[in-house]
């Protein structure tokens, strides 16, 4: 009897920390199959392209844990990228433009970046307050966002790339502060994204708010019950959802030095990306449980599958493959899991004795 | 007040719903460091007692004291905040949230701007003492991981940080095995030790008398009497439930039956109910008692083919049949009205109409298409047969009283035609002039020939409608009464309190 | 709560009040397209003729397919199917392939695939009880990963050579090997017919929008006519009590999805005419598109509720919106955002009003 309770909660164990075994895998089977994975020039790139699913995976992760959907980031990372790039060409010039030398580009940027990011947790308020004061499923008014939202990019930006009309912010935010092989990957881009990563998962993990957001995933009655103001909580993760998103969609909008208003709507798009790596990463889609690290891994991963697979010398295609799979199987999983258990419910432990020495004669006898 | 020990006192305590006096001027007290039994039948007041207790009725009339303070119990925080500690039966439990986060939520121990680790664990097992889990369970586990059990126990010691004065259990060892109920027991003794009123609701005679110090019977609202359990015993305590009321049988006794309709052989689902075996005759009540957890639902759900099966032999209408699946019981004529009117029973959205139909969809198709007008004269004959209110079967089911919504249900398995039905609690929460109507309704049906499983934990019910009594008892069908054996509450209580000396017949 | 019994007059006030609030409900949108016509007006006298009514269903004929499909899942109470679009995709693939087998056989295989992939569907969220969503999702992934695998994430042409589809191909190689003579069928009248599928004007009424009101008013017989669409409806409200009425859940549930692909693959084949190529991007966006025209249709998301006949309305809606939109000088992005929160504002009022009735919500 202890015996198999040791093993359930190794197994518990193991698959709480999946991702982490995952991703060592990944990295073993890439490493054997596809040259050069694991050099440098190879890794620098990928976690370059993993930093901007990354970032907006923090806010989906948080919505997720307080069992909400946020589909609209796919379209608030566009709305972030936008922004920047318009507010700061606009501000720049009434600064006076190149003539007005670098304070004046300072002072565009941060204006850019608070008008940014303020949209950005707007709409991720207006989210928040129709899902939680006016009980409409997350799903439905996110899908709504969606729409809007990349409506609202497109007549923002005429439909055009926008790009900002000083370079110097995107040198200095994409340039490595070492040409040391691996040390590369450290950009201003990847420092921010990393510090911005260790605010919310502490923030998540160390503090009452994070605990209770859990709670208020897990089960709303009884967080209610014991004094949590649950509307609050759905509002401030769907706030976050936005901030991220927008985050996100403006650290990578700088580093290319241009606002994309379809980026993602074709091929693997970050919405995708970020779903299946919270997901994979071991995010429980009813929420109350997950981990903006362990989503961070999985993307990680995914990037790293995908890299794999081109270093293999297969294309683009096997990605979007090898993606669905994956998010295949773990849902597969779960569903199966929860199935088995929904069999189970109910039984009396006080009876598995009997039920035992009942199967054992039944097997004898035939 | 006069006494010092008193933790509670309810003086003069009523409560009205529309049509009812629920609890009719009842007075309780318990004293400090006793546990204190509240025992009553299914409807006697026992639980909308503790909710008035529990802030849930702000409404009740009398007088509350806790120790010697008057108090108003407007709302659940009032009630904590004065000292009550209600562990109910359905747990609120964060399943995928950690033992002590589920313990502390919303108070969890900070230190500076973060969470106090170290302090929330010692907190904890402190609190796990009191429940004798400390050296068990791990304060970092996952609710999800811990049992039915230790969930109540951790659901208690929840309950116990707020140091209340008086704690109230309701029946809280419906889903224990006997070694778990000892060591409940034990710590519900050791929690007494340290002053604190237990107030115990239980069905379980047995129990009763192990864990008890004073035994408050009520009775249609009204307090009956107080005993100390040493004076008491278990023939007076099942008289003082019942009372000498047993209504008079609604079913004619004098039959005898012949014509075997449905036979059970070693019905078994391995860890719900092993080898129940029964004969159903035609136009017979067999009424089925089993405290909670004895696998009453277990039974029915299985032979619906709601469950799987492990095996066991069923012979319906003299053909012997494999159960795969509810459809084809259906067809083959045995139908199941289950406990839970509203997750499971009918959907609530839909009108009355769609609601008494459902199950025969395929009944009134042809050739792919459906023709609900097929149906009219049925639901008209259905409507006038049961009195339902309001006569139109176009409006939506969520309107109507639970009484009318319990007899569309009825009505929905009768649509069927069914050879033998299964009644799962058929009348629970219902007003009384539905029940009764119900309950004739029932009589009426076996009279014109169908057979009937009657499932219920309802013991007037029970034996005013049923021809024989069989009784299951945690999984097994323990034995059987019959009106031969001239059959009243008493021994059916007893009987399923494990008694076997009342029973004439053993399987 | 609900066990109390009510006084007479409290219970009859109710139920008017209900069957009022029901009416509005279903045929809010219908309302809406009233004050929307009217605006139309205002905007342009010549709203009504018979050329504008005809562009206003022809844009969104496309997606009125779809949404009559996706409408059988929602109606079952799931919240949508986003794997129609790479349905859509890979039945416009499939069925320029076979097209070397003549235009009907091709349309057959590509319905077929589309069933396959239904039944899948439907297996896994009606017997595992996966979240639709992700599930389908999921699906859609994978079959958009094997489409582009498959075709070396080229895109395949009706009116290619042959020599070029053998390459680009990925069902043709096979079918050489199995039959030779294959390759030596000659596709350029079956080509042209098959582009012309879009662009043929019967009585001056583009096909696809026969097409659509076949579907819809097939769709319509199902849902409310035939005992699937009745069983669908009891499973839809509560899956629980569906099976507890001896319904098969399971089964019914993965009919539903059939409906949605089987739907999807017919919106593919005539997107993959109209676009004159098979790829993997054919109908994107339109699994989003069609669950805001169902919302809008009065469809609950909870299931059981709402009507082919307002799908139609919740589709049309879109079409005037556009249409007005584009009369008054509004670009397609911005409509896209207005559409985007009228959507929202419609689902948050639709379940504050359900809401006040003591209904379950959206």
């Amino acid at each position: 009897m202890l015996k198999t309770r040791d093993n359930s909660e190794l197994i518990n164990r193991i698959n709480h920390n999946r991702i982490y075994f995952f991703l060592a895998l990944v990295v073993i089977i890439m490493t054997l199959g596809a040259p050069g994975f694991l050099r440098s020039g190879n890794i620098a790139p990928m976690m370059k392209t993993a930093l901007l699913p990354i970032m907006v995976g923090i806010g989906f992760t948080f919505a997720m844990i307080a069992g909400n959907f946020d589909l609209s980031v796919g379209a608030v990372i566009n709305v972030g990228a936008a922004i920047v790039m318009g507010e700061f060409n606009r501000f720049y010039a009434l600064f006076g433009g190149e003539s007005a030398g670098d304070g004046a580009v300072i002072a565009a940027w941060i204006i850019a970046f608070v008008l940014a990011l303020a949209a950005g947790s707007l709409v991720g308020l207006a989210n928040g307050l129709v899902v939680a004061k006016g009980k409409v499923h997350s799903f439905i008014v996110t899908i709504g966002m969606l729409t809007a939202m990349s409506g609202f990019v497109y007549t923002y930006s005429k439909g055009n790339t926008i790009s900002a009309n000083s370079y110097m912010l995107v040198d200095v935010i994409e340039k490595p502060f070492l040409r040391v092989p691996y040390l590369e990957i450290i950009t201003w881009r990847f420092l921010i994204v990393s510090l911005i990563l260790a605010f919310f998962e502490i923030l998540l993990t160390k503090t009452r708010w994070g605990r209770d957001l859990f709670m208020v995933g897990s089960n709303r009655e009884a967080a209610w019950q014991a004094g949590i103001d649950t509307d609050r909580k759905v509002i401030e993760s769907f706030v976050i959802s936005g901030f991220t998103a927008a985050l996100g969609g403006i650290l990578f909008a700088v580093s290319m030095n241009a606002a994309v208003p379809n980026y993602g709507e074709r091929g693997i798009n970050p919405l995708m990306l970020v779903l299946a790596s919270t997901i994979i990463g071991g995010t429980v889609m009813t929420g109350g449980h997950g981990s903006v690290l362990k989503t961070a891994v999985a993307v990680i991963t995914i990037q790293a599958i995908f890299n794999g697979l081109i270093g293999m010398g297969l294309g683009f295609d096997s990605q979007v493959l090898a993606a669905g799979m994956l998010l295949g199987v773990v849902v597969l999983g779960e569903a199966y899991a929860l199935y088995r258990q929904s069999l189970k419910r109910g039984e009396r432990p006080s009876l598995m004795k009997e039920a035992a020495e009942l199967k054992a004669a039944r097997s004898s006898n035939r | 007040m006069s006494d010092p020990t008193v933790a509670l006192s309810m003086k003069k305590v009523s409560k009205k719903f529309p049509g009812t006096l629920a609890i009719n001027n009842v007075d309780f007290d318990v004293r400090a460091g006793e546990v204190h039994a509240l025992m009553g039948e299914n409807g006697a007041g026992k639980s909308t007692l503790m909710k008035i207790l529990a802030g849930s009725y702000p409404d009740y009339s009398g007088d509350i004291f806790i120790g010697s303070q008057p108090v108003r119990l407007a709302n659940p925080s009032q009630a904590k905040a004065v000292g009550v500690g209600m562990v109910y039966q359905e747990l609120s439990i964060a399943y995928n949230r950690t033992v002590m986060e589920n313990m502390f939520a919303g108070k969890i121990p900070k230190k500076g701007l973060f969470i106090d680790w170290e302090e929330l664990k010692r907190k904890t097992l402190a609190s796990l003492k009191r429940v004798g889990l400390h050296e068990k369970i791990n304060p970092e586990a996952l609710m999800k991981d811990i049992s039915q059990h230790e969930s109540q126990l951790i659901e208690m010691a929840k309950v116990l940080n707020d140091r209340p004065c008086i704690m109230v259990m309701d029946e809280p060892t419906s889903a224990l095995s006997s070694e778990e109920v000892q060591m409940l027991f034990k710590i519900i003794r050791e929690i007494k030790k340290q002053g604190v009123a237990i107030v115990y609701i239980s069905h379980h005679l047995p129990e009763v008398f192990e864990v008890a110090d004073r035994v408050t019977v009520l009775r249609d609202g009204k307090k009956i009497e107080t005993r100390e359990m040493e004076d008491v015993t278990k023939e007076e305590l099942v008289e003082m439930m019942v009372g000498r009321k047993v209504e008079d049988y609604l079913k004619e006794k004098s039959h005898s039956f012949a014509e075997p309709v449905l036979e059970v052989r070693d019905l078994t689902r391995y860890g719900f109910i092993h080898n129940i075996s029964f004969t159903l005759h035609r136009g017979e009540i067999l009424g089925v008692m089993g405290l909670a957890g004895s696998g009453r639902t277990e039974l029915g759900r299985c032979l619906a083919g709601a469950d799987p099966v492990d095996y066991g032999r069923v012979v319906l209408g003299g053909e012997e049949v494999t159960i795969r699946s509810m459809s084809r019981m259906l067809d083959k004529g045995l139908a199941y009205l289950s406990e839970n009117r509203k997750t499971e029973g009918l959907a609530l959205r839909l009108s009355n109409r769609e609601n008494i139909l459902s199950s025969i969809i395929g009944r009134l198709s042809s050739r792919g298409f459906y023709h609900p007008g097929k149906g009219g004269g049925l639901i008209k004959e259905l409507y006038e047969k049961l009195i339902i209110y309001p006569p139109d079967p176009s409006v939506g089911t969520s309107n109507l009283s639970g009484g009318n919504q319990q007899k569309i249900l009825l009505a929905k398995w009768l649509s069927t035609k069914p050879k033998v039905l299964i009644l799962d609690e058929p009348t629970r929460g219902v007003d009384v002039g539905a029940k009764k109507h119900i309950h004739e309704t029932i009589v009426k049906l076996a009279g014109e020939g169908m057979s009937v499983l009657l499932l219920s934990s309802d013991l007037p019910e029970l034996v005013s409608l049923s021809d024989r009594i069989a009784v299951l008892k945690q999984g097994h069908m323990i034995g059987e009464l019959t009106h031969g054996d001239g059959f009243d509450e008493n021994k059916v209580l007893l009987a399923a309190n494990g008694e076997r000396s009342v029973f004439s017949v053993e399987y | 709560m609900s066990s109390i019994s009510l006084p007479l007059g409290g219970d009859v006030r109710k139920t008017r009040q209900n069957s009022l609030t029901l009416l509005i409900n279903r045929f809010g949108v219908f309302f809406m397209i009233l004050v929307l016509s009217g605006v139309g007006l205002i905007v342009s006298p010549g709203f009504f003729s018979s050329t504008n009514l005809l562009n206003i269903l022809n844009a969104v004929s496309y997606l009125g397919i779809v949404a009559a499909g996706i409408a059988f899942v929602i109606f079952c109470g799931q919240y949508g199917d986003m794997s129609a679009p790479m349905t859509m995709a890979i039945s416009g693939v499939i069925s320029v392939e076979f097209m070397r087998y003549g235009l009907v056989p091709a349309f057959l295989a590509a319905m077929a695939t589309g069933l396959v992939i239904g039944a899948v569907n439907g297996y896994i969220v009606g017997k595992f009880r996966a979240n639709a969503i992700i599930w389908t999702l999921a699906m859609n992934f994978i079959l958009e990963g094997l489409v582009r695998w498959s075709y070396k994430g080229t895109q395949i042409y009706p009116d290619m050579a042959t020599e070029k589809t053998y390459q680009t191909g990925f069902f043709l190689p096979l079918l050489a090997k199995l039959d030779r003579h294959i390759m030596d069928i000659d596709l350029v009248s079956r080509a042209q017919a098959f582009n012309g599928l879009a662009t043929t004007y019967p009585l001056g009424v583009p096909l696809v929008l026969y097409v659509m009101f076949a579907v819809m008013i097939i769709g319509y017989i199902v849902m409310s006519k035939t005992t699937f669409g009745n069983q669908l409806r009891v499973v839809g409200s509560s899956y629980e009590v569906g099976r507890m009425s001896g319904i098969n859940a399971t089964g019914t549930v993965m009919k539903a999805f059939m409906m949605s692909s089987l739907f999807a693959s017919i919106a593919g084949i005539f997107m993959t005419s109209l676009n004159r190529v098979g790829a993997f991007y054919i109908g994107q966006g339109y699994d989003f598109q069609a669950v805001t025209a169902i919302i809008l249709g009065g469809m609950s998301l909870s299931g059981g509720r709402g009507s082919m006949i307002g799908v139609f309305g919740g589709v049309f809606t879109l079409g005037l919106i556009s249409n007005i939109l584009t009369l008054v000088g509004i670009g397609t992005f911005t409509q896209k955002m207005i559409t985007g929160f009228l959507f929202i504002v419609v689902v948050a009022v639709n379940a504050r009003s359900l809401r006040k009735l003591g209904r379950d919500y959206a």
